[in-house]
């Protein structure tokens, strides 16, 4: 192999390959992947994945990891479409006091890792437990109709040919592309991940670094949230149901290392694209649906051993364990 | 056949094309204790780590008792009967004295289950042949640094034993307990058990070993037997002649006073410690493994925090409270801090060369938070250049690099930030003999440029070649304070032990 091509293997952008291998798969097995019609839906579908992963980029980046995001989802959803279907606040309020709850629920995570120094494993899967059951006992498990149908716009209105929050991810990533790169905040994200210790002597505030990411995430999952309600104009209570654990497939396949330091948007995006297409697939395919999620979880295995592969963790001398 | 103990010849070894070992024979007889003698990179650590299967020699053979071997793991050569106990002690915090001493070879009674009786037993016998009483019972965190290293001598000797390896087993120990160590090594000579015994410590060389292998930079220089040599002779063969001038120091003119540590105490490590640090001087404090050091580092670079009960005393930089409350005051401040843990403290390993060196200075490389990345360039390729750090580009992983390139690229992260005072934490250990040199150049840069360098270190010739001022710390106090010049290395040798 030429090395310009093991450089490539080598590096994110090999996830880029697979998406484009998926994509080729889908179009053999189905006609209408394609189309402009389908290619929007991807899109559109990708955006719940998509954006709740970024977040958790941001997270995993740190060597931390938030398994709050579908308890954050459906508590900031109920409580926000529940007011808004009593019409006690207009869209606008609505939204922002969703967007206020996840920065709330960020705060209340961060604070237990960082001040009180609980493991983010258990921390975030406490706060789940209490953020979807205080989302339950709000709803009292019933679904929220009966919103304003001005409220779909962010979810369903086309502008340009896609909807707004298609162009709303796009937004964001190629943001966090810029905050992650080029920014000092970004370096601080990484060496935060890569070394705690060595960042805390070079004069890093590793604590408020980590603090940060699960208000961004918390942030994240509000949007994901809104998106999710706006476009299906009512709010369920397994609307978040598994997001975490989506979002962490998007941001691992997109080459992410679970102990920090490694990984980025760009390769998120791809995950996050991968994981939709597949599942897209399979719906053009009419799979069943219960077999749909086993042929999910292999492909992740598959994507991961790629991915490891690349890395060159499978198949290395003992003496480099 | 008469057992003929270990016989290495001609073994080589490189990494990745530098040459780290060339030609080396290595002999142990049956129940001698061998000196293995030598520098930091004089390859003392790679060629046991030859012997215990860890690496495998590019060139050279193993004949152990006459039979031509290759261990390719170091459990084929613990089966081999050669046994390794390594410095930083790799033993179980949590486990018991038992389970740690039987570890690798627990006892399983009928039902393939964990036969607890017998493990207690085969290590109370095991103490026992060394002579030691230690509650196998106990958790072995709760031990001492010298019990924890006896228990783990007392795993190496768990089934057919040969050769033990002893890694610098006295750099951690008080004076009383090397003595005890001592013992037990004359008793495993007494039941045939061959030691090889690594240390820097020219006198304990004297004292235990019956033979002595002298290592300088990857090549041997000679086998001696200890009876017919005396420490001079030693220390000029372990320093060798290929180096001229080791210590390239120059004086510069000390200025003003720009640190004051009045009365510093830790808790249980360091009492009552004050002295002053000039603009343009190197103040160089020495003292053993374990003397405080570290921790008069990591209270100037704020590390124990303002409010931190176990630290009393005052520092002040300039005149001005310099009690920081974390790492990042002290940056701000004007501190650089080259920790004697490179790989965990001073370096993000798995990061690029330029990712590290402005890792510290992204405040001064941003504006409005966005990073001038003209302006991180210029930096990173100056630095690179003016160091000398050898790689390919400023993106390489840190990884790849020597260890006396890492060094050089942390000493650059300090740089970047333009620190006014700089301490350098056992800035040369394990960085071979030219890289050391190029660290001596280095200080002597910082010192022409202003920067007050605080020189901390166990290397007595370190010190004494390079500090303007030294002080000898010794269990957490400061036991003398002298100009250098007015004392010989050998006095001052003398001071620290």
């Amino acid at each position: 192999m030429n090395k310009k091509v093991k450089l490539f293997m080598k590096s994110q952008g090999s996830v880029f390959l697979i998406l484009v291998l998926m994509c080729l798969v889908a179009s053999l097995f189905t006609d209408k992947f394609f189309s402009p019609s389908n290619l929007s839906n991807v899109l559109t579908q990708s955006v719940t994945c998509g954006i709740s992963a970024l977040g958790m980029t941001f997270v995993i980046l740190t060597g931390g990891i938030d398994l709050s995001v579908g308890g954050c989802i459906v508590f900031t959803a109920t409580i926000g479409m529940k007011f808004l279907a009593e019409g006690t606040v207009g869209v606008g309020t609505a939204v922002l006091m969703m967007l206020g709850l996840g920065i709330l629920v960020g705060v209340f995570n961060g604070f237990l890792i960082t001040v009180l120094k609980m493991p983010s494993f258990i921390a975030t899967l406490a706060s789940s437990s209490v953020t979807a059951g205080l989302a339950l006992y709000i709803s009292m498990g019933k679904t929220i109709i009966g919103l304003p149908i001005e409220y779909s716009v962010i979810g369903l209105k086309k502008v340009m040919g896609l909807p707004i929050c298609v162009w709303m991810m796009f937004a964001l990533y190629i943001l966090s592309y810029i905050v992650l790169k080029y920014t000092g905040y970004g370096r601080k994200v990484y060496a935060t991940g890569s070394n705690r210790k060595s960042a805390w002597l070079s004069g890093i505030n590793v604590r408020i670094v980590e603090f940060s990411v699960y208000v961004i995430n918390g942030l994240m999952s509000a949007l994901v949230g809104i998106v999710l309600t706006s476009k299906l104009l009512s709010s369920t209570s397994t609307i978040g149901n598994g997001m975490e654990v989506n979002s962490i497939a998007a941001v691992v396949i997109g080459g992410a290392s679970m102990t920090g330091g490694e990984g980025g948007v760009a390769g998120t995006i791809v995950g996050a694209l991968i994981l939709t297409i597949i599942s897209n697939a399979m719906n053009l395919m009419s799979v069943n649906a219960y077999l749909q999620e086993v042929v999910m979880g292999l492909i992740i295995i598959i994507a991961l051993l790629f991915d490891m592969l690349r890395k060159g963790y499978i198949f290395r001398k003992p003496d480099e364990e | 056949m008469e057992k003929q103990g270990l016989i290495m010849k001609s073994i080589g070894k490189q990494f990745n094309g530098v040459t780290v070992l060339e030609g080396v024979d290595f002999e142990v007889r049956p129940g001698e204790i061998h000196g293995l003698l030598g520098e930091n990179g004089a390859g003392k650590s790679t060629l046991m780590k030859i012997v215990n299967g860890v690496l495998q020699p590019t060139a050279g053979e193993i004949h152990i008792d006459g039979e031509k071997t290759a261990f390719d793991s170091p459990h084929a050569a613990s089966g081999a009967g050669i046994r390794m106990v390594y410095q930083e002690l790799d033993l179980f915090a949590h486990l018991t004295v038992a389970e740690n001493i039987c570890q690798g070879n627990i006892p399983k009674n009928s039902l393939r289950l964990v036969n607890w009786t017998r493990m207690r037993e085969i290590s109370r016998e095991l103490l026992a042949t060394i002579d030691v009483d230690i509650d196998v019972d106990e958790r072995l965190d709760r031990l001492s640094i010298a019990q924890q290293q006896i228990v783990a001598i007392a795993r190496a000797l768990n089934g057919n034993c040969k050769i033990i390896l002893l890694d610098e087993p006295t750099s951690a120990l008080p004076k009383k307990d090397v003595e005890n160590l001592f013992k037990i090594v004359r008793q495993l000579k007494e039941k045939n058990i061959s030691v090889v015994f690594i240390s820097h410590k020219l006198d304990e060389m004297m004292e235990i070993t019956d033979r002595i292998t002298i290592l300088n930079n990857g090549r041997k220089v000679a086998t001696v037997d200890t009876a017919d040599i005396n420490e001079d002779i030693l220390a000029e063969m372990v320093v060798g002649r290929t180096i001229k001038n080791k210590y390239p120091k120059i004086r510069y003119k000390a200025g003003e006073t720009l640190l004051k540590m009045e009365h510093v105490s830790l808790k249980g490590r360091l009492h009552d410690v004050s002295f002053e640090l000039k603009k343009g001087e190197v103040l160089g404090i020495v003292g053993l493994l374990g003397a405080g050091k570290t921790e008069i580092a990591k209270a100037l670079f704020g590390v124990y925090g303002k409010g931190n009960k176990r630290l009393t005393g005052n520092i002040y930089m300039n005149g001005k409270d310099a009690r920081f409350a974390a790492p990042a005051q002290a940056v701000k401040a004007g501190i650089g801090y080259i920790s004697e843990d490179r790989g965990s403290e001073g370096l993000q390993v798995e990061q690029a060369i330029d990712f590290n060196i402005s890792l510290a200075a992204l405040r001064k490389m941003s504006r409005l938070g966005l990073l001038n990345l003209k302006r991180e360039r210029e930096t990173n390729t100056r630095l690179i250049e003016k160091l000398k750090i050898k790689c390919e580009t400023p993106r390489q992983k840190v990884s790849s690099l020597s260890g006396g390139n890492q060094q050089k690229v942390v000493i650059a992260k300090w740089f970047a930030t333009q620190a006014r005072i700089v301490v350098l934490d056992e800035p040369t250990r394990g960085i071979d003999i030219g890289a050391k040199v190029e660290v001596y150049n280095l200080i002597n840069e910082m010192v022409e440029a202003g920067i007050g360098v605080l020189l901390l270190s166990s290397e007595v010739p370190e010190v004494f070649g390079m500090a303007d001022r030294i002080l000898v710390l010794k269990d957490g106090k400061i036991t003398g304070e002298m100009e250098n010049g007015s004392i010989t290395e050998a006095e001052l040798q003398r001071q620290v032990m």
